[in-house]
């Protein structure tokens, strides 16, 4: 503090005092407006590149949670469709043990193919189901094909792909928000059995297979048998072949029992471990024919259903191969209704974890508010009360400089 | 007695000097860099006489000036550091504005346009979700096209100080200069013995002005001129004369100022000593400031491009086209050759390209690359150091660009300004106005055949390279995306046994296997095929690798027989795989060598804006303080106390009036004198 202090320097010091309450009180008063702590980067830069990152967060949250509502959606109006797919799966059910009821007659057995068939092309109609923006639910990525599509000889086939769609319900859960035909109706293990038969390319005879299908369950799948026409005794000219053996593909030698030498007739038809068939035109001695009963792999709902249906319709009057076929029916449309139950079980979990990352998301956003509030809201209490404390002061030195600036010896000269 | 009018006299005229200095003292009371003046008295030499020496009276001696040179040193460097953090903290507090501002700040805008990605991704063909990623492209864009121009609106603010500084700097030069040549000369008039008081504390002035304006020094010289030397000892005012300072335009940054010594062409640069004042402030916030934010934004506008960029293209849209660049295009032809921009003084013609290869690598600094015949050097331009030093351009590595001679010949001596990331955040645009052409589907569809009977799947589809060129490399074939809306060719995966399959070329029914047969992995990429051989004739031909530009796996236990398909995705209209890898581009740590995503590195340049300004703030207070405590220093050495001079005025009014009375009394002594001889 030096001991001589001019006019000047006198002046300075009291209106530079006043010039820096002033400062301080528009920046509290700026602060006090918004409510913000930090209103620039420079009030605290370290909480100015905090915010930044909670922001992002905080907007980051509110997406997942858009997120979830809008899978919630598609996954509740795909559980609802397969509710309904499964109960017209039940009626199509009841309609086919009732057919199976020896007492029926044809015609009411039509009648109910006919009630079947309807529900099939509702059962249809649902896998082809479309959202409120025209895209079918059931198509994997292409959501503009239909999935399930039929041809000219009732069979079935998916038309869209395998495509999963997922959304992001935090930073590292995806959920997938939709299921394929493919994998809902199509692609359980086939109750039918496949029949195929062959004929020897040596054959010289005009003899082809004419029927060949399920009577009866048979015993062992897969199973081939081979027909050989047996060589007539008449010298020549080659005179058709009269009789046959069956023999099994292992042992050509030894016919099976009771099927050597069977006297052929054309249009007849023949059984043979619950298999019928027939051949029709002229066999020449040697002949020979493989008949194969395998497996099928996979089968669809949809071609179960018209498979049983029609088999209602042209088995109308035979009861026993009717009963073979509904039987072949049902069972397939158990595996269907299984598979169609575990893919609502899935949606039922994944409903669920929807439910409970949307809470988790949901106190993580309050967290992550709390977190920004910290560090940017200001604490209204003390800074009114510097407010307050500042007004004072500034008042005090505006009062005292007026004070100061009166005394002058000029005032007494 | 004779004497008594000469005291009587001289009393009176030192009483009338005195009043006069306190009268000037008075009226420039509050006159700038006034010192005050006071009078010398000395009493005369005294008469002998024979009863021994008689006084003679008082005289004037000089007119001292109260000003002490060492406190005067002392204030003129603190006006360079306080001007130096003023003029910094005023800028300095305006780009801190710019990044808080809400109506041109980038984090809300970023958010909107992730959010709007976010709402595609959960319904791809949604043309209304799409507009929305369309629109917050469009809004982005310009957001950072606004950033740019405030921030460039921040240099041109400088460049306009610097500008009005050197001709603020030249005028007190020249005044400085005069003020020397009068100073001087009136000495001289004197012999030296009496200062021109008022002429001393003009140069004082002029010279504190200056100092405000760049760091100075000065030397006394014994004919009492001052020389004033400009930043490293450059003379600036020497006796009656001053040596301007020019400025032109930066050789690296056109856009910046530089201060030369001298204003013909050809004068030496001597901006970086020029650390003080105005100017240092100014040059000092251009760097550490204004070319951060510059360079962060234009680096995270480079990133937002290549990311979103790359990643359309790595998809197809709702027409079924591979996607193409979403925002402009980092390495257009016009930026290739801006960023490597030849000096003017190159005695050669050669053109220098970058691109831009990996943004991910791209630090904050720009650089200089000479050539010395045989070696290239590039030197960091803020750190002074030199970063690589290769004997070719292409061996240039590792910091995210590639350099190119695309034409012409560079000679030894010849110096090129390498700045990576110029003009991004200027030209960004967004290069979408139909929400069909958003590339959000994959380009291809796996299919497990339904048939399948073992339990394996197709799955981690990753696209590498759409463009339909061959990989790179000796011997790489097959891009399968040459053809428009095709896969060339669709591939069928057959499985012979459980742990072998065959690749077949699908072009033609049934199909061409493609390699040898494999063996199965599962969870591996069964792509690139290695040791194809090439059957083209004449032959015969090195065995190739066929790389089709994705990769894919099977995971799980496949059976005999079992079939998996790739095709082209057509009609994958709900398809949002490549909308998923587009929300995901905001979480990644793809910026600075995989440690910060695009938001962090906002965020650290805010925080480093944040505490630039906060410093800067705490300096300029310290140094005001400073300032002001020198001041008020000087002033109670020099400053005028009107209650001081009040009394004084008193106290030489009683010597006037004490002097006056006594030439009456020597009057009414010589009356009484001549009284007694006249009365005879």
């Amino acid at each position: 503090m030096s001991e001589r202090i001019s006019t000047l320097a006198a002046h300075n010091s009291a209106v530079s005092g006043i010039l820096t309450q002033e400062a301080y009180l528009s920046d509290l008063q700026s602060h006090v407006a918004t409510g913000k702590r930090v209103n620039r980067p420079s009030d605290d830069p370290v909480a100015a590149a905090k915010i930044t990152t909670i922001q992002q967060n905080i907007a980051e949250l509110s997406d997942y949670a858009k997120n979830a509502d809008s899978a919630k959606n598609n996954l509740e109006l795909e559980e609802s469709t397969l509710n309904t797919f499964n109960l017209t799966l039940q009626v199509i059910r009841e309609k086919a043990l009732y057919a199976n009821n020896g007492s029926l007659s044809f015609m009411d057995r039509q009648s109910l193919a006919a009630e079947m068939q309807q529900r099939l092309d509702q059962l249809v109609a649902l896998a082809n189901t479309q959202d409120q923006d025209g895209h079918y639910i059931f198509s994997g990525y292409a959501g503009n094909t239909v999935p399930v599509v039929s041809n000219d000889l009732g069979q079935y086939s998916y038309a869209g792909d395998q495509g999963i769609r997922y959304t992001s319900l935090s930073s590292n859960f995806q959920m997938a928000c939709n299921d394929n035909a493919g994998a809902v109706f199509f692609g359980f293990a086939a109750a039918d059995l496949s029949l195929t038969s062959t004929a020897d390319v040596t054959n010289t005879g005009t003899a082809a297979v004419d029927s060949f299908y399920v009577e009866t369950t048979p015993p062992v799948v897969p199973e081939s048998y081979v027909i050989v026409f047996n060589t007539p005794a008449l010298p020549a000219p080659p005179s058709p072949a009269t009789d046959f053996s069956i023999y099994d593909p292992s042992d050509l030698v030894n016919p099976l029992t009771d099927y050597a030498n069977v006297p052929f007739v054309a249009g007849q038809e023949y059984a043979i471990n619950g298999v019928e068939f027939s051949l029709s035109g002229v066999p020449a001695g040697a002949d020979t024919f493989t008949l194969n009963v395998t497996q099928q792999v996979k089968q669809d709902v949809f071609t179960a259903t018209q498979d049983l249906i029609n088999a209602i319709v042209a088995y109308g009057s035979d009861n026993e191969r009717l009963s073979y076929n509904i039987g072949v029916g049902l069972e397939n449309l158990d595996q269907a209704e299984q598979q169609v139950l575990t893919t609502r079980a899935t949606i039922g979990a994944r409903l669920n974890a929807i439910d409970i990352e949307k809470s988790a998301n949901s106190e993580h956003e309050i967290l992550a508010k709390i977190l920004l509030s910290e560090q940017e809201d200001l604490d209204l209490t003390k800074a009114i009360s510097d407010l307050q404390l500042i007004s004072v002061a500034l008042q005090a030195a505006q009062q005292s400089f007026v004070v100061i600036r009166n005394l002058s010896i000029f005032t007494y000269l | 007695m004779p004497n008594l009018y000469g005291i009587g006299v001289s009393g009176l005229r030192a009483a009338e000097v005195a009043l006069d200095t306190t009268m000037h003292n008075i009226t420039n009371a509050s006159t700038d860099g006034y010192s005050r003046q006071r009078v010398l008295f000395a009493a005369q030499i005294p008469e002998l006489t024979g009863v021994g020496y008689i006084g003679t009276g008082v005289t004037v001696e000089n007119i001292e000036r109260i000003s002490s040179d060492f406190v005067n040193q002392a204030l003129t460097s603190a006006y360079t550091s306080s001007s130096q953090a003023d003029t910094y903290y005023d800028i300095a507090s305006q780009v801190d504005n710019l990044l808080s501002d809400p109506s041109i700040g980038i984090v809300p805008t970023l958010n909107s346009f992730f959010s709007a990605l976010e709402t595609a991704q959960n319904n791809p063909a949604s043309i209304p979700a799409r507009q929305v990623v369309v629109s917050q492209m469009q809004i982005l864009s310009s957001r950072i096209n606004d950033l740019d121009a405030s921030i460039k609106a921040q240099a041109d603010t400088i460049n306009n100080g610097i500008q009005t500084t050197v001709v603020q700097i030249n005028a007190l030069g020249a005044s400085i200069a005069t003020l020397n040549s009068n100073i001087v000369a009136s000495l001289g008039a004197t012999g030296g013995l009496n200062a021109p008081n008022d002429l001393l504390d003009q140069r004082d002035e002029a010279i504190n002005q200056l100092a405000q304006c760049a760091n100075i020094s000065t030397l006394s010289q014994d004919d009492g001129s001052i020389s004033v030397f400009l930043g490293n000892n450059q003379v600036f005012v020497m006796e009656g004369t001053n040596f301007p300072i020019g400025s032109e335009p930066n050789l690296n940054d056109s856009t910046l100022l530089d201060i030369t010594y001298g204003t013909q062409i050809g004068s030496p640069v001597i901006t970086n000593t020029l650390t003080g004042g105005a100017l240092g402030g100014y040059y000092a916030v251009r760097e550490q400031m204004v070319d951060l934010a510059q360079n962060s934004l234009d680096r995270l506008t480079l990133g937002l491009s290549q990311f979103f960029n790359t990643q359309n293209s790595l998809g197809i849209d709702l027409n079924g086209n591979i996607g193409e660049n979403i925002f402009s295009d980092i390495n257009s032809a016009q930026s290739l050759s801006a960023r490597a921009a030849a000096l003017s003084t190159n005695l050669g013609n050669g053109a220098l390209t970058l691109t831009v290869t990996d943004v991910s690598q791209l630090g904050l600094d720009d650089f200089t690359l000479s050539y010395d015949g045989a070696n290239y050097q590039l030197i960091d331009t803020t750190t002074n150091l030199l970063v690589q030093q290769t004997t070719s351009l292409a061996a240039i590595t590792g910091l995210g660009f590639s350099l190119n001679l695309a034409s012409g010949t560079m000679r030894a001596g010849d110096m090129y300004s390498i700045r990576p990331m110029l003009g991004a955040a200027t030209n960004i645009a967004s290069q979408i106005t139909d929400p069909n052409t958003l590339a959000f589907a994959s380009p291809i569809r796996l299919m497990n055949n339904i048939n399948n009977t073992g339990d394996a799947a197709l799955g981690n589809l990753v696209i590498q390279n759409t463009s339909g060129l061959p990989i790179p490399g000796t011997y790489i074939y097959g891009n399968a995306f040459s053809t428009p809306h095709a896969l060339t060719p669709p591939i069928e995966i057959r499985f012979t046994s459980a742990t072998t399959f065959q690749i077949f070329d699908m072009t033609t029914a049934p199909g061409v296997q493609i390699g040898p047969d494999q063996t199965y992995v599962s969870g591996a990429s069964i792509f690139p095929l290695a040791n194809v051989v090439d059957a083209t004739p004449p032959g015969p031909n090195p065995n190739y690798t066929w790389d089709p530009g994705y990769q894919v796996s099977l995971t799980g236990v496949p059976a005999t027989g079992d079939i998996f398909d790739l095709t082209y995705n057509t009609d994958a209209a709900t398809d949002n795989q490549n909308a998923v890898e587009m929300v995901s581009i905001r979480n990644q740590k793809n910026m600075q060598n995989g440690t910060a995503s695009l938001i962090d590195t906002y965020g650290q340049l805010v925080g480093s804006i944040g505490s630039l300004t906060e410093s800067a703030n705490i300096s300029m207070v310290a140094n005001d303080g400073l300032l002001a405590r020198i001041q008020e220093q000087q002033e109670s050495i020099s400053g005028v106390s009107l209650d001081e001079e009040a009394a004084n005025l008193i106290q030489y009014q009683q010597a006037y009036q004490a002097a006056a009375q006594l030439l009456a009394i020597a009057r009414e002594t010589f009356n009484d004198l001549l009284a007694t001889l006249g009365a005879a």
